[in-house]
């Protein structure tokens, strides 16, 4: 006799694995597990090598035992894969929407609940064989790197399990989330995550900052990635190895450093029982969110697109001053193509979108210096998906087929493409652009250099990856970093720096478009 | 006007390893082929090699003597595709979608103009052409996409299964405009609805599991199909069984039983008549010969 619980259970499975299925029959799928595997190697540096990925201060690490493995991979996955993660899994529940999937499913006994629990189920199940590759490699890393052969198992895998899998969760929750809200599922979505990513990765600190006196009682539930424990348990080793760091010192990312690494000991971790329940409280309360997200999933699916094809966007405002303004370009070929992308790119902007442009041109004209450079960041920033996106308009609308028949298209379309990217990118800061070429004409140029940089980057990147999600990754991240004045973004704060970086990544750009956007349009 | 498509023996094999056109060899000139086959048979994939979206693993194919695969550019300037799944920037009104793709195919713009007002009026738009893409029907979207495929007045024409999506008066409307059309251009008509077909094609062409299985004549594949065909009335209760064993071109309900039409060598009952066959009964007839049904 079969009991209802357990039609529910093939259900889910079912839903899992041909989300599995549907994922790992991609070359992408493949591509991302080689390039874990090799960031993983290259996160255990050989100890003449001078920089480390995990450790405290610049050159402070633990020796290459199982157990310091495994804590590198668990941190790296906690924070990084966090982040590049959602990138990776999102999409899913979209997918099934557009491509009306949903439309079949919705017809059967299955519950929402397990819908969804299932696609969570999915993202986690892609992160777990994402660790498991990282694992491997990290075994595979501590027996060439020669520190400490003794192999433990047990130790290794701990603090991935202890410090990954909850935040993983976590991120595999928004990862549902922001499929489910129409207006997350694309650009904003990928540009809002990146900032729940530092929200979340901050509230570490509020975890830290009473100190090491408070610690046990307070670092119990930790947040999200862990890091409060990390911090915690190794402090307590790494202050005997060197009485110069601090628990805070702690690093993950590149350090460079110069000498010699300073190396501890640390081939055990120990983890109280109320910690394991503190991480177990945030994988409980990812799944208790996803299922609370059920009621909105019938919502959310009426909001689609549509099967693939089916248009790329919304219609958009008809914007009818626009016509008067482009009629002179219509008198010619290629200025009618021109003028048709403009009005494609600006006819689907959101009202948002002007306002956000009209708020940033006032803070260009009228800010202080840091808040010109912050503006001219922002301006890029809110339009991420003209850049990242423009390239791929015949595929996300289905229009390749009719575009890239006619003779030349391939040429026209890149060239007409270029120039609405470019005129968009330097228009954006347009304001700057005119009052720093008074005041500090370096400054000015910088920018402009910049501006190109970001058009022709987001347009080069796009053809590479065929995917928006990258650019619009790096943008965010580059922003993040641009508005503390650092990165290629900073052409305001840091003008010469800026020049110097455009002088090289400009002509990579170019010579990426011309190389690639020939085959890209044959692909479709 | 030059007018000549040579298909020489081309195979297309996906990175797979499944070959969906194996060794096609065709010869078209001026006139309406009808490209028929059941779905999967390849037919979608020989017309993206045609209009030069996908290159062949082996053969070539040119057009006037030049290869389109070397030179794609030569056939692509006298090309008009519609292909069987399109896209539209709902963004764009229907004119303005058409002056886009005119400036793809590097139409001069007053040349363009006129021929954006003449093709919207040949697929019934002209009091469209103003209203935005987003607000179209299915098959309003279909006839902008024949619209597309006419604007530079090409001397090939591909329609890859033009009629999906369309109603019955639209369906009507189109074959009557791609029997205008017809003359001096070659029109590839690729379709698995033989009514299509049989309404305006010159030449046919069959193809199954990539193979070609037939190219001629319309007449001569329905002559292949004489005393094939045959006219049974069955009782209602007898219809499930005949399906099993007999090919069915057609049925049709009425008062004392089904009245089936069947392809078969033999008569498929004695009280079965023979009768003249039609396009269908000698398409069908012929994909059940060469075991491609």
């Amino acid at each position: 006799m079969d009991r209802p619980y357990m039609g529910a259970l093939r259900r889910f499975a079912a839903i899992l694995v041909a989300d599995l299925r549907e994922r790992s029959r991609s070359t992408r799928f493949w591509v991302v597990l080689a390039l874990v595997g090799i960031a993983t190697w290259w996160c255990f540096p050989p100890s003449n090598a001078h920089y480390q990925t995990v450790g405290f201060g610049d050159n402070v690490r633990g020796i290459y035992s199982s157990a310091w493995v495994g804590m590198v991979l668990g941190l790296m996955y906690s924070t990084m894969l966090s982040l590049i993660g959602f990138y990776l899994v999102r999409g899913t529940l979209v997918r099934d929407f557009d491509t009306r999937v949903w439309q079949l499913l919705v017809a059967t006994p299955m519950t929402r609940r397990g819908y969804l629990l299932a696609k969570w189920a999915s993202h986690m199940a892609v992160f777990t064989l994402i660790m498991l590759v990282g694992l491997a490699v990290g075994a595979v890393a501590q027996w060439v790197r020669a520190e400490d052969r003794a192999f433990d198992l047990f130790e290794l895998v701990k603090p991935v399990f202890v410090l990954a899998l909850p935040s993983l969760a976590v991120t595999a929750f928004f990862a549902v989330l922001f499929d489910l809200l129409p207006w997350l599922r694309r650009t904003g979505g990928n540009v809002l995550f990146f900032f729940v990513w530092i929200f979340v990765g901050v509230s570490a600190t509020g975890f830290v900052q009473p100190g090491p006196a408070t610690w046990t009682h307070t670092t119990w539930l930790s947040d999200p990635n862990g890091m409060a424990l990390a911090m915690r348990d190794l402090y307590a080793t790494v202050s005997h190895a060197t009485a110069t760091v601090k628990a805070s010192d702690i690093s993950i990312g590149v350090s460079d450093f110069k000498g010699k690494s300073i190396v501890f000991v640390w081939q055990h971790w120990h983890v109280r029982t109320i910690d394991l329940l503190g991480r177990a409280l945030w994988v409980a309360l990812s799944v208790l969110a996803v299922s609370a997200l059920a009621p909105m999933l019938d919502w959310a699916a009426a909001k689609t697109r549509g099967a693939a094809g089916d248009g790329a966007a919304h219609p958009g405002r008809r914007l009818r001053w626009l016509d008067p303004m482009l009629r002179s370009f219509e008198s010619f070929a290629s200025g009618v193509l021109f003028a048709a992308e403009v009005k494609l790119v600006l006819r689907q902007r959101r009202a948002w979108w002007w306002l956000a442009m009209i708020g940033l041109g006032i803070a260009q004209l009228a800010g202080d210096r840091e808040a010109l450079g912050i503006a001219t960041i922002g301006a890029w920033l809110v339009s991420v998906d003209v850049f990242a996106r423009a390239v791929l308009r015949e595929r996300d609308a289905g229009t390749g087929a009719l575009v890239f028949v006619a003779a030349g298209a391939t040429r026209r379309l890149l060239v007409s493409r270029i120039g609405v990217a470019l005129i968009l990118a330097v228009l954006a800061v347009g304001p700057a652009l005119l009052r720093l070429a008074f005041t500090d004409p370096t400054a000015a140029l910088a920018l402009f250099a910049t501006a190109i940089g970001v058009a022709l980057g987001g347009l080069a990147i796009g053809v590479a990856c065929r995917n928006p999600r990258p650019f619009e990754l790096l943008l965010v991240m580059l922003s993040y970093a641009g508005v503390q004045s650092g990165g290629p973004l900073a052409a305001v704060a840091k003008p010469l720096d800026a020049l110097h970086l455009q002088a090289i990544l400009l002509p990579a750009f170019a010579a990426i478009l011309v190389l690639l956007w020939p085959r890209f349009t044959r692909a479709r | 006007m030059a007018c000549e498509l040579t298909v020489e023996s081309v195979h297309y094999r996906y990175p797979n390893g499944h070959e969906a056109v194996s060794g096609i060899d065709l010869r078209m000139g001026p006139g309406i082929l009808g490209l028929l086959g059941p779905n999967g048979a390849g037919k979608s994939t020989l017309m993206r090699i045609l209009a030069t979206l996908s290159k062949p693993s082996s053969g070539r194919v040119l057009w006037n003597g030049e290869d389109i695969a070397r030179k794609p550019d030569a056939l692509r300037v006298e090309l008009g595709y519609l292909p069987q799944d399109f896209g539209v920037y709902q963004a764009l009104s229907a004119r303005e979608f058409l002056a886009y793709l005119a400036a793809v195919k590097g139409l001069p713009s007053t040349l363009a103009k006129t021929r954006i007002d003449d093709c919207l009026g040949l697929v019934g738009l002209a009091d469209a052409g103003d209203r935005r893409l987003g607000d179209f029907s299915g098959g309003m979207r279909q006839r902008v996409g024949i619209a597309q495929a006419l604007l530079n007045d090409p001397k090939l024409l591909i329609v890859d299964e033009p009629t999906v999506g369309l109603d019955p008066e639209e369906r009507l409307r189109f074959r009557h405009l791609i029997t205008d059309l017809a003359g001096e251009r070659l029109v590839i008509l690729s379709t698995h609805i033989v009514s299509d077909v049989e309404a305006s094609a010159t030449a046919l062409a069959v193809m199954a599991k990539g193979r070609l299985l037939f190219n001629g004549a319309p007449e001569q594949l329905v002559s292949q199909a004489d005393g094939h065909a045959w006219d049974w009335l069955v009782p209602e209760s007898r219809v499930a069984e005949a399906r099993t064993q007999f090919t069915i071109s057609g049925s049709l309900r009425r008062p004392d039983g089904v009245r089936l039409r069947i392809v078969a060598t033999k008569p498929p009952s004695a009280d079965a008549q023979a009768c003249a066959p039609d396009l269908e009964d000698a398409y069908l007839w012929l994909l059940a010969r060469e075991g491609a049904g």
